[in-house]
């Protein structure tokens, strides 16, 4: 009995990987399109029929990428300025909000806690007039400030949520014995809370970062410059502005510029975010 | 804030440059008689009507597969989720050149096969680009819901499983018994992210069909009348009617969220 059951166990863990294996394929392929692709002959690339395995390797793609727009570095450079304003607002204030809601009892927490919850569920998307309007009106029109600002202000209602719990987690107790130990404000913070926040800390930022890194409509209609894009903006210049159709060397070599930090960041901290999806979403 | 202003604008004729006037509700009754608006909503139903189920139906049944404790399940749960971090933009960029009829390897692909004699033109029939997009945004945020509903599944107690197995319960009945009714708070989240999701989709038309062959999303009509036309009053009213959608549809959202915490104590 044990025995067949071990050998049925074997047959179906045979079938699952090979399930499996064959969704991945199908999960790999854009990925392995896009690399191919990336590291084509520019002539290669353009032929018609395409070729499935690239015949010679080449980085004149991403030489050619080096004179986008108004050339490739001050678009990553803008990209760049871009997630550290959103990554480093939304992890400062969420951290001291959510540390406020979960251990400060101050009058309104309740309802402010509500509003909080209500604003998660506002979309920017129908937002983006008024919003136009005010960036005009305070003189951040096609700033990266005024952009980066805005971003923050909507991943804040998630990120204190985030930080919050990541806060109520905490034991009382731990706090009180680092009070007792003559700690206070930010030395307790630094010393005893932040290595139990961490993780809520990695996960508001990740979240941050793939937001703003990736955000592409509102980049596009705030920034009206061409020297303020960010690289998802700048790449519409590949498709738009070429003269004999789609650019397809410039295209594939920047989508991949554009997507490798997010996935570099997403392989290496991945339990993290994935943890944090889990427990904004499923458990609280 | 920027929501009341947002409702202030849509009741007045608020052109780009000059002095905004009222004018009550035009903006609403000229949105109901815009045609190419009420295209776009009709486009957008079905858009979510086709795509939220296709998103929990692939979800689930990946969710299932990765909830086996088996060797290499962390491998495919990463190579899952992968396509959740890269933007929409960037997917676009790599679909466009993916489905090209002339340089595109699926063509080629689909030529060398057999299945076609000719390239197929993804992008120029309203069909094949609906499924053009369909299947981009599948690969894109597929890990998502399949994410939330494997946490659901792992957070069903072992000894329930156990139970049902020592009564001799089979795989579907496992499923339908068990599963399905201890997953409907995970299930109901995946519907509604996913359905607010599809409300909101702009880059995956905007890019990659460029709203051709009717498929011109809510969201892309909106920019269009706002800033392609600079009618800000009426793009400002037709936002509010968005807005409303959103939020109704979020509405459920909180309620479950709440339940649940309540639920639990």
């Amino acid at each position: 009995m044990k025995k067949s059951n071990s050998t049925q166990r074997k047959q179906i863990g045979i079938v699952w990987v090979t399930v499996c294996s064959v969704i991945s394929l199908l999960f790999a392929f854009p990925f392995y399109i896009l690399l191919s692709a990336s590291f084509k002959t520019v002539q290669e690339l353009n032929q018609v029929p395409p070729t499935y395995f690239p015949k010679g390797f080449s980085i004149e793609s991403f030489q050619r990428l080096g004179k986008i727009g108004n050339g490739i570095w001050i678009h990553v450079t803008n990209s760049i300025i871009l997630a550290s304003i959103t990554v480093v607002g939304t992890v400062v204030i969420s951290t001291l909000a959510g540390w406020g809601f979960a251990r400060y009892p101050f009058r309104g927490r309740g309802i402010l806690f509500l509003l909080l919850l209500a604003a998660i569920m506002i979309p920017f998307q129908p937002l983006l007039i008024p919003l136009f309007l005010v960036l005009k009106t305070i003189g951040l029109s096609s700033s990266l400030l005024g952009v980066g600002l805005i971003y923050v202000a909507f991943q804040m209602p998630f990120a204190v949520f985030v930080m919050r719990n990541a806060f109520l987690d905490v034991p009382t107790a731990l706090e009180d014995a680092g009070r007792v130990d003559g700690a206070s404000g930010l030395k307790l913070f630094t010393s005893v809370l932040f290595p139990l926040v961490r993780p809520g800390i990695i996960t508001v930022g990740m979240f941050a970062f793939f937001s703003s890194w990736n955000e592409y409509l509102a980049a596009m209609v705030l920034l009206q410059r061409q020297d303020s894009y960010p690289l998802p903006v700048v790449l519409q210049t590949a498709i738009v502005t070429a003269s004999t159709g789609v650019d397809w060397s410039l295209l594939q070599a920047g989508v991949l510029a554009t997507m490798l930090p997010c996935l570099m960041l997403f392989f290496v901290l991945q339990r993290f975010y994935i943890s944090g999806i889990v427990a904004g979403a499923v458990k609280d | 804030m920027p929501v009341l202003k947002v409702i202030q604008i849509s009741f007045y004729n608020w052109p780009l440059l000059g002095d905004p006037t009222w004018t009550g509700i035009d903006n609403y009754v000229e949105m109901f008689q815009d045609q190419s608006f009420m295209k776009s909503v009709g486009f957008s139903a079905v858009y979510a009507a086709i795509l939220v189920p296709t998103l929990l139906l692939i979800g689930f049944l990946l969710a299932l597969l990765l909830n086996e404790p088996r060797r290499g399940v962390g491998f495919f749960r990463t190579l899952f989720f992968a396509p959740v971090v890269v933007g929409f933009a960037s997917a676009s960029y790599l679909w466009i050149y993916l489905v090209n009829s002339r340089v595109g390897i699926l063509d080629q692909a689909l030529v060398d096969v057999g299945l076609t004699k000719e390239p197929v033109v993804w992008l120029a029939n309203s069909r094949l680009a609906l499924i053009s997009v369909l299947s981009m945004v599948v690969w894109k945020s597929v890990g998502f819901g399949t994410l939330l509903l494997l946490a659901g599944l792992q957070s069903i107690p072992g000894d329930i499983i156990e139970a049902a197995r020592i009564d001799r319960a089979n795989w579907l009945q496992m499923l339908r018994e068990i599963k399905l009714p201890m997953m409907r708070r995970p299930i109901a989240l995946t519907l509604v992210l996913s359905a607010v999701g599809a409300l909101l989709s702009f880059e995956q038309f905007y890019l990659l069909t460029g709203g051709r062959a009717n498929t011109t999303p809510v969201v892309m009509a909106i920019f269009n009348i706002s800033f392609g036309r600079f009618q800000l009053g009426t793009g400002a009213a037709m936002s509010v009617v968005l807005l409303i959608a959103v939020v109704i549809i979020s509405g459920v959202q909180l309620l479950i969220l709440k339940d649940q915490s309540t639920g639990d104590e």
